[in-house]
């Protein structure tokens, strides 16, 4: 019996050890796109850094963010009001803000030397001229943010890209109701999952009807696996029976890489005053298998309910599963 | 690609427990995952058929390689790699009956496409009730199984207090083995979703002897930490000669949950 002493062992304990644990992720820290400073300032570089916020917070170049013409979806206009209601406290705490800066600076102006009483009134002026650019137009909440990376509970970043159709969308043509981005991949097994169950067209179909954008990207780079031409692109919403409000083709991969965008699918919400409150995983079983859609925990869906409902969305992210994104 | 299902045995005895190998040998270029995939990807399943519903076997995998496609980083083998799996024979089997088994083993396989496939495997042997014979894949399927990282002996291994997105462990290795010397580390955690693939892991090797190594991991943001740390420890040696195998071992580290 030497033999099966050799082949027979018990179930070794290292292979018991070894099994999987699925990980609940709890929400991220919440970051407010307009932070106020801190009443503790008491140095030049704190001031610097002061002004600084309030430039981030208000944008380089302000415009006008909602086109309140004939093109203006249902429910878009109530969205407008909350975002200028928003844009009126955003425009209150710069204001307090900038008093504090002006506080500090008549402070520092006794205390410091000349180098630094320079940098302060530098640091003022800078404060004002901002504070002007902004007063006037209330509506210009939340800035538009060109740079990444998308950081959940910040300003979406902006990105420019054409629908089937041909025609361009930025994703601030749509500040004022909720933004769903979707990161796809036709041939992904793990895109098929949900699109083989028509899980992902029947929550486009919902959600847009319900008055919400879905915007469906794919970054698949030319030669690789779900690139789609630009003239292709109609043939496949009819092919997969898309729903979406618009898709769009990425292939040179910038705004998936603005996004960090790894997987397909991978999603991300913006709500209708354009901050990020959800990043990852379209549900929370990672599984390839189209079997496992039915039963799954849909976070975006969570996510959407919640914003069309009117209430709070405290910004939230998961890890996304899937294939890689193809770049 | 293409699954091979070795037996080390060409007969069976009533009762015995099989060690079995699965071999997913893939093109070049391609690759398949670990139990944990990492950033992107699904780790291959087998599955055992014929009864009233199809009941998935536990696989025993080699020490992963962290992969990087595009922008994510996930945990694999950049080619072929052969798996355990165990069946028990079932001890109402008489010499001269068959032992039958019936597999589907699936897997996701990807290069700059992603497949999920499948194949159908079987084994079909005769029962004895002396020692059975070996088959010609007896020696394939010992190496492999030699090759699965196993826990080392004396390794302690604790978690020191402190940044709630890292996890910093002191280990301790058993007095004269296990330390291949100075070099890297990688702890590759099995739970999905807590340990960051993309972020580099610290290892720091004591100036003392006496002293534990530190290494510390990298967490998700908001992740939670399970009761037991699990996975697969590699320690590969910076000397280059003579050449040093990769040292994998399993790790199953109990956590206090004062984090």
């Amino acid at each position: 019996m030497m033999f099966l002493d050799r082949y027979a062992h018990p179930l070794s304990e290292s292979m018991k050890l070894l099994s999987t644990t699925a990980v609940g992720l709890a929400a991220g820290a919440l970051l407010t796109a307009c932070s106020s400073s801190n009443s503790s300032l008491a140095t030049t570089q704190d001031l610097e850094r002061a002004a600084r916020e309030i430039s981030m917070a208000i944008g380089e170049t302000p415009r006008p963010m909602v086109d309140t013409g004939s093109t203006v979806p249902a429910g878009m206009e109530s969205a407008a009001e909350a975002t200028a209601q928003t844009a009126e406290s955003a425009v209150q705490a710069l204001e307090a803000a900038a008093l504090e800066l002006e506080q500090f600076s008549d402070e520092l102006e006794q205390e410091l030397s000349d180098d630094a009483d320079t940098a302060v009134d530098a640091t003022t002026e800078q404060a004002e001229a901002t504070l002007e650019d902004v007063t006037p137009g209330a509506a210009n909440a939340l800035a538009i943010r060109t740079e990444g990376p998308a950081i959940v509970g910040e300003i979406a970043p902006e990105f420019t890209l054409r629908d089937q159709a041909g025609t361009a969308h930025s994703l601030s043509d749509f500040r004022g109701t909720p933004v769903v981005l979707e990161w796809f991949n036709h041939g992904c097994p793990f895109v098929r999952k949900h699109y083989g169950t028509d899980n992902m067209q029947g929550l486009q179909a919902r959600y847009t009807e319900a008055g919400a954008v879905w915007l469906s990207i794919c970054s698949s780079a030319e030669g690789k696996q779900g690139f789609t031409a630009q003239d292709d692109l109609t043939a496949l919403v009819e092919q997969h029976g898309m729903a979406s409000t618009a898709v769009m083709a990425d292939a040179d991969g910038a705004v998936g890489r603005l996004y960090g965008a790894r997987n397909t699918p991978q999603m991300f919400v913006v709500d209708a005053a354009g901050l990020l409150v959800y990043g990852g995983a379209i549900d929370d079983n990672s599984s390839s298998s189209p079997s496992t859609v039915e039963g799954a925990n849909n976070d975006v869906a969570e996510v959407l309910d919640a914003l069309l409902a009117g209430e709070q969305v405290e910004p939230r992210e998961t890890q996304p599963y899937g294939c890689a994104v193809k770049y | 690609m293409r699954a091979q299902l070795l037996s080390p045995c060409s007969e069976v005895v009533a009762g015995q427990t099989l060690n079995l190998a699965l071999a997913l040998e893939v093109d070049a270029g391609w690759h398949v995952y670990w139990r944990n995939p990492g950033e992107a990807g699904g780790p291959p399943a087998l599955k055992q058929l014929g009864g009233e519903r199809p009941v998935e076997l536990p696989l025993r995998f080699p020490a992963p390689h962290t992969l990087v496609e595009g922008e994510a980083v996930s945990y694999g083998y950049p080619d072929s790699v052969t798996l355990g799996a165990q069946v028990l024979v079932p001890d109402n089997l008489v010499a001269g009956d068959r032992f039958r088994l019936d597999l589907r083993a699936t897997w996701l396989v990807c290069n700059e496409v992603c497949l999920a496939e499948n194949q159908a495997l079987s084994l079909d042997l005769p029962v004895t009730h002396k020692a059975p014979a070996l088959s010609p894949a007896a020696d394939r399927v010992q190496h492999a199984i030699d090759a699965l990282p196993a826990p080392l002996a004396g390794l302690q291994v604790s978690k020191i207090p402190g940044d709630p997105n890292e996890l910093r462990l002191e280990l301790r290795f058993p007095a004269g083995s296990g330390d291949p010397g100075p070099g890297t580390a990688y702890f590759y955690c099995a739970t999905k979703n807590l340990v960051r693939p993309s972020a580099p892991q610290a290892w720091v090797r004591p100036e003392n002897p006496d002293q534990p190594f530190t290494m510390s991991l990298p967490l998700y943001r908001g992740a939670s930490l399970p009761k037991v740390l699990k996975g697969v420890l590699t320690l590969e040696s910076s000397v280059e000669e003579p050449v040093r195998p990769r040292l994998a071992y399993t790790i199953a580290a109990p956590l206090p949950a004062d984090r």
